[in-house]
Formats: C-alpha cells, sequence, structure tokens
C-alpha cells in the first residue's frame, strides 16, 4: 500500500544534505518545470533526477510504485490534452513529463528526509509552528484516524447500518453518515487529548525544534551552486 | 525516605461537586513498586495524573492538599519540570507516539530535557540495548506490534531516567506472555535503578510484580486484603459450564481451513474449528496471532483467501455482513466506535431496528435485556455521558437486540474492573444457559476463560493448535 510519506533509511550524498537546501531544490524544481515549455530542458532535468536517485541509493523500484499509483492521473492528462487537437500532441508530452518530474522530486525528497528533518526545515524556513506541526501531527496521525475510521465503519456494518447515497433523498443520504461521523470524531478528539497529554508530560516545547542546528556541507553548497546554474540556464532556453 | 508523600488530597472534575479523590494519603518508598487497583470509575487514572501536575494544569479541576516528590512540593511546578522525577506511560501507546521512527520517539523526551545531542545519543542507545529492542531502532512506530509499542514507550521514558515511572494499566492490551515479560522487565528496572514504581491495574497476574498492594474506594487508599468476590463469580460460571455441556447437540458455526491475508502477511493458514449450539467458548493466542482477523472473517468483515464458513449448515462466506449480522453478533473492543445516539435506549434498539424486527417485540426485548445487563436506570441517559463498564454494557445490549444466534465478544473485559468483568460474564453464563446462545469470547484474561469456557481454541501461526501449548508458553513465560 502506498504510504502518504514514507522514509528510505540509507547513507548517501542526497540523504546526508541540509533538509531547508533539499526543500529549496523541491521548491525551485517546481517552479522551473512549470515556467519552461523546453522539451530538451525538461528531458536535461528528468535525467538530473535520475542521477539523483541513482546517489541517492534508493531502490528504483520504490519510486517507480508511487509512479503507477499515479499512472492513470499522468495517462488521463495525457489523452485529455492529446484529444483537444493533433497538433497538441507536443504539449501533451510536455506535460507528461512535467508531472512525472514532479512526482520523482517531491517522493525523492520525502523517501530522502525524515519528517522529524523535515518538521525543523519547514521552522527554519519560518513557516509559523501552529502550521508546521499541524502538519506534521497530520501526516503523522492520518493513518491512525483512518484505520478508527474503519473500525466504526465495520462496528455499524455489524449493526445491519446501511450507507445510502441517493440524490433524490438528500436528508435520508446525510442522515446515513451520522452513526459514522459521530463515533469517529469523538474518537479522532480522544486520541487528540491523549497525545497532548503524552507530550505534556514529556515536556515538549516546540521551541526544542527551533533549537536544533542544520548543518551545511560542502555537498550543499555544490547542490545550491548547481541548482543556480539550472534557473540561469532556464533563462536562455 | 519515601519519594511520594501524598496527604489529605481532594480532587473533583471541572463542573462536578463530586470528590473523586477524597482526602487520599500515600507513602511511596524509594524503590517499591505499588499497584493501586479498584473498581472502573474509581480515581485510579486521576490519583496517578495528579502526580505530574497533568491534574489540574491541563486537565483542570479543584486540587487540594499536599504532593511531594523527593521531599519537594509539586504545588506551583510544571509538568515539563517535573519530567525528571515522574513519567506516565498512558494505555493506549497508540496515541503516545509522536515520531515517527523508534529511535526518534526515544529521543523525543531527551531532545525536551536539553540534553546535548551526544548524551540523548548516548542514552538511546542504552535503552534501546538494555529492552533489546535496538532491531526496532529505525522501524517506522506504526509497524510495530501493540507488545513492541508498549516497549517502546517504556523505553523512551525511561530513557528519561525519572525516579518516579507510572503506568496507567499497562496490560490492558498485553498477551499472557508479554504480560510477564513485562513483569520481568519492571522487576529488572527496579532492582537496576532503584526505580520506584506505582502502577493502576486491573490484572490480577500482573499485581503480582508489586511489594504492595492498594485499593482505591470512596477517593481513599486501603491495603487490599483480597474480597474473595472473584471466585464466587468463577464457581458460579463453572456451574454453568458443567449444565451447558449436556444440553448442547448442534453444530452451528464451522471455520473450515480458512486462510485470510492482511496487508500482504498470511495471517490464517487453514482454521478449522466448529461452535455447538450452547458452547461457551474462548479465542486464545498471543498478540497479532489472527484472533480478530478470524473473527472479522467470520462477520465478513474481511475477506478469506479460501477456506468455508458454515452457519447452520449453510455456507455464508460470501454473504454480506449485514445478513451474517442478523445471526451473529460482533462485540468489539471499544465501546466508542459505536455509540452515537442520545439516548441510551436508542442505542440498544439501533441494530434491531436495522433487522426489521418489529417495534412492539423490540420495546418488550429491549426492557429485559437493559434488566438483566444492570442497565435499566440509563435508558434515558446520554450514552456519551456512561463509564467505560456501562457503555460496554449498552454495546452488547444493542447487540443482544438483535436476537443472534451467535455472539462474539472480543476482549470483554478491556477497560473493566474485576468484579464489573466478572458480573458481566456471569450474565453471558446464564443467557448462554438459558436460551442457548452460543458465545465466543476473544480474552487475554485467563481468569474469565479458565473459569467460564467449556471450550479453548488457540490460534499459533495462523492454526489451531492444541491449548496445552498456550499454558506450557505462558508457564515458560514465567519463569
Amino acid at each position: 500500500m502506498m504510504k502518504l510519506y514514507e522514509y528510505y533509511n540509507a547513507d548517501s550524498f542526497i540523504h546526508r544534505m541540509n533538509p531547508v537546501i533539499k526543500l529549496c531544490w523541491v521548491v525551485a524544481m517546481t517552479f522551473l518545470v512549470f515556467s519552461t515549455t523546453s522539451l530538451r530542458y525538461l528531458l536535461f532535468i528528468f535525467a538530473i533526477m535520475l542521477l539523483s536517485i541513482t546517489i541517492s541509493k534508493v531502490p528504483f523500484r520504490m519510486l517507480t510504485d508511487y509512479l503507477k499509483v499515479f499512472l492513470f492521473f499522468i495517462i488521463a492528462t495525457y489523452v485529455t490534452v492529446f484529444l483537444l487537437s493533433w497538433a497538441s500532441f507536443y504539449i501533451g508530452a510536455v506535460f507528461l513529463i512535467k508531472i512525472i518530474i514532479l512526482i520523482l522530486v517531491v517522493v525523492l525528497f520525502t523517501l530522502t528526509t525524515s519528517k522529524k528533518e523535515f518538521l525543523i526545515s519547514l521552522i527554519k524556513m519560518k513557516i509559523p509552528y501552529s502550521f508546521a506541526f499541524a502538519l506534521m501531527i497530520a501526516i503523522r496521525f492520518l493513518p491512525t484516524v483512518l484505520k478508527e475510521v474503519n473500525s466504526v465503519v465495520a462496528v455499524q456494518r455489524t449493526r445491519c447500518h446501511r450507507i445510502t447515497f441517493n440524490i433524490l433523498k438528500p436528508f435520508e443520504s446525510v442522515m446515513s453518515y451520522v452513526p459514522i461521523i459521530i463515533p469517529s470524531f469523538i474518537i479522532i478528539f480522544k486520541r487528540a487529548f491523549e497525545l497532548f497529554l503524552s507530550a505534556e508530560s514529556r515536556g515538549f516545547s516546540p521551541r526544542t525544534y527551533e533549537r536544533k542546528k542544520l548543518h551545511v556541507c560542502f555537498g550543499d553548497v555544490l547542490a545550491v551552486s548547481f541548482l543556480l546554474l539550472l534557473v540561469v540556464g532556464s533563462y536562455f532556453v | 525516605m519515601a519519594v511520594i508523600e501524598i496527604s489529605d488530597l481532594c480532587y473533583s472534575y471541572p463542573g462536578s461537586k463530586v470528590k473523586i479523590l477524597d482526602g487520599l494519603a500515600l507513602d511511596v518508598g524509594k524503590g517499591e513498586i505499588v499497584a493501586v487497583i479498584g473498581k472502573s470509575g474509581c480515581g485510579k487514572s486521576t490519583l496517578l495524573l495528579t502526580l505530574n501536575r497533568l491534574i489540574p494544569t491541563s486537565l483542570g479541576g479543584k486540587l487540594t492538599g499536599s504532593i511531594r516528590i523527593n521531599g519537594k512540593a509539586i504545588h506551583g511546578r510544571s509538568t515539563a519540570e517535573l519530567g525528571r522525577e515522574v513519567q506516565i506511560m498512558f494505555q493506549n501507546p497508540e496515541s503516545q507516539f509522536f515520531s515517527f521512527n523508534v529511535r526518534d520517539e526515544i529521543a523525543f523526551g531527551l531532545e525536551n530535557m536539553n540534553l546535548s545531542p551526544d548524551e540523548a545519543e548516548r542514552r538511546a542507545d542504552e535503552v534501546l540495548s538494555q529492552f533489546k529492542i535496538s532491531h526496532l531502532e529505525n522501524r517506522s512506530v506504526e509497524e510495530l506490534s501493540s507488545g513492541e509499542k508498549q516497549l517502546v514507550i517504556l523505553a523512551s521514558l525511561m530513557a528519561m531516567r525519572p525516579d518516579v515511572l507510572v503506568l496507567d494499566e499497562p496490560t490492558a492490551n498485553l498477551d499472557p506472555v508479554q504480560t510477564r515479560r513485562l513483569m520481568k522487565l519492571l522487576k529488572e528496572i527496579n532492582r537496576m535503578y532503584g526505580m520506584t514504581i506505582l502502577f493502576s491495574e486491573h490484572s490480577l497476574d500482573f499485581i503480582e510484580v508489586a511489594d504492595r498492594v492498594l485499593v482505591l474506594e470512596n477517593g481513599r487508599l486501603n491495603e487490599y486484603g483480597g474480597d474473595g468476590c472473584g471466585d464466587v463469580c468463577l464457581s458460579s460460571g463453572r456451574q454453568v459450564l458443567k449444565k451447558s455441556k449436556g444440553g448442547r447437540k448442534k453444530t452451528v458455526l464451522e471455520v473450515e481451513k480458512l486462510h485470510c491475508s492482511y496487508d500482504l502477511r498470511p495471517v490464517l493458514k487453514g482454521i478449522d474449528f466448529e461452535l455447538e449450539r450452547g458452547d461457551f467458548a474462548g479465542l486464545v493466542g498471543f498478540n497479532g496471532c489472527g484472533k480478530s482477523t478470524l473473527a472479522l472473517n467470520i462477520m465478513r468483515l474481511l475477506k478469506p483467501d479460501a477456506g468455508k464458513i458454515l452457519f447452520d449448515g449453510q455456507d455464508v462466506t460470501k454473504e454480506k455482513t449485514c445478513e451474517i449480522a442478523k445471526s451473529i453478533g460482533y462485540v468489539f473492543q471499544n465501546p466508542d466506535y459505536a455509540l452515537f445516539e442520545n439516548r441510551v435506549r436508542d442505542e440498544v434498539r439501533f441494530g434491531a431496528k436495522n433487522c426489521g424486527i418489529e417495534n412492539g417485540k423490540l420495546n418488550s426485548n429491549v426492557r429485559q435485556i437493559a434488566l438483566a445487563l444492570g442497565i435499566a436506570h440509563l435508558l434515558d441517559r446520554d450514552p456519551s455521558n456512561l463509564s467505560v463498564g456501562e457503555k460496554r454494557r449498552v454495546n452488547i445490549a444493542s447487540v443482544l437486540a438483535m436476537d443472534p444466534k451467535i455472539i462474539i465478544l472480543d476482549e470483554p473485559d478491556t477497560g473493566l474492573d474485576r468484579l464489573t468483568s466478572l458480573k458481566l460474564m456471569s450474565y453471558l453464563a446464564k443467557l448462554n444457559k438459558e436460551s442457548g446462545t452460543t458465545v465466543l469470547i476473544i480474552s487475554h484474561n485467563l481468569e474469565l476463560v479458565d473459569g467460564f469456557c467449556n471450550k479453548k481454541i488457540f490460534i499459533e501461526n495462523g492454526k489451531v493448535s492444541g491449548i496445552a501449548d498456550y499454558y506450557a508458553r505462558i508457564a515458560e513465560a514465567s519463569r
């Protein structure tokens, strides 16, 4: 099953990079990919991505798993663009490569950056604590929440409850979700409160993460320099 | 010297005038292991939460009296500051994980203590090897079993080296073997660090680890003397068992060569067993062996890979859950999953109404079941305001109102004190005897399984094994 945020533990140049710089790479790549229409430039970036994946020691299979999940979306986009006009064949190909690159950039970032490093990098980039923590807790707790909601659905099914969806009977349709929604909310609030108590009793303070120091190594300098070259290069293509 | 000194402690929750702790006094010496037992809702967890001031700082309410840790009054100190002296492990390890992998989780408390990175690393390595969980170091917390989760949380607390370790019902999710492992571990921690340990518990086996057992009743603590109540309930259970043995004949449920995978991992690898009408059976096995998976297959909440499930001789493997639920009732472990109505009466009627049971019959059924389960006085109350024991009885009542031929209960004693769980089991035994309803309980509680079940099904490595192996494994873990 695909995970929302998966980390692949390895010792590589990319893993050791400063997470803030990696995050800058993701943002810059997104910007570059969307700002260009040159197929040659995109293929060049795609080649860089393949090189980065090799350096990162992340198995290609893990990335292709993600691509497979998005394959339907990718093909649907391509077909839609292609069907608009024969002339848009070229645009379709460009669009397809853009999407693949974006997926690879984001997935490579998550696979080589632990969630804790991601959190610290968000805080270092002056993202407000409330937003950064909400995001991380949401990622951490999404599987738990889904598990709890599935359990509630299972319980109500054993009580012969049927969820109905009938556009002609909107009130009945909405009401059929009540036995799922109310217990789910109660359970999620309880879990959140337990987490709060646990964090409090272990002396949690967001300041702990602010104090964390992130080191910049030679590899980071190299990565930033290369990124600048790419940005400058995009101006000429 | 006493590490914990409590005198004249009174506490009432916000908006309530009832004093859940009322003049409570307690002295716990250094290196002592103390167990606190008592009925569900008597205030055990409340008492534990006062020790690091989560009560009243986070939960509010009115707290009076004095608590001293290591001779210093805790009044006016923050929970974070007290974290160096007192650490609490809560009942549900699932909701205590703040980090994504085991090492980060262990480092979490150490980072909050502002230890130098080298010292934090050293302590994390130390507990990882001490708890023999070095192999889990880089594992995601989501992938751990419930026993491993508990161990990781305990390790993360121990890394902070508190003077007092507080545990709230630590065995709630553990099988008998893991319970015994935890007992050994606590003894070792206590011996190695001279750690003072205070815990609340319902399991009779587990309180053996304590030097002293205290009973919390009417807001005060008394020394435990043993009330003998459990023996009475158990003997009545055995009587039921003898009688029900004579009456049963017909096979109601047959499971044949059932295979099922969960998350691509084969969990059930050819389960075979049968239940006869009037059986009171116990499904036992160690954490993660597939007991709940089997029950979910029977209810068709999971799809089997292969095999058959026959109810009254008819294959129900391809039936829908809603159809199966009319004959087989399933009571989940957590009562909160079901409750959503405004009144207990409506909650009890919900399933039966969905089954199409007509109103007149349903009303009289609800009255009878409510009386039998001792919830008749709660019928007009809001279910969300009930205690865990009451909620569980409401759950069972709502399943019984559907008039099932078989009732399956997943860990029926979770969150219940011993007396309440024995009362509940006695009711099920009565129902089993009088109406011939087949009962299948999934439980780690040997007292309930041995006392009430005439048939025991032990699942190990995805198959049904001889029950003697189960007891042998527990005996081995106790040594």
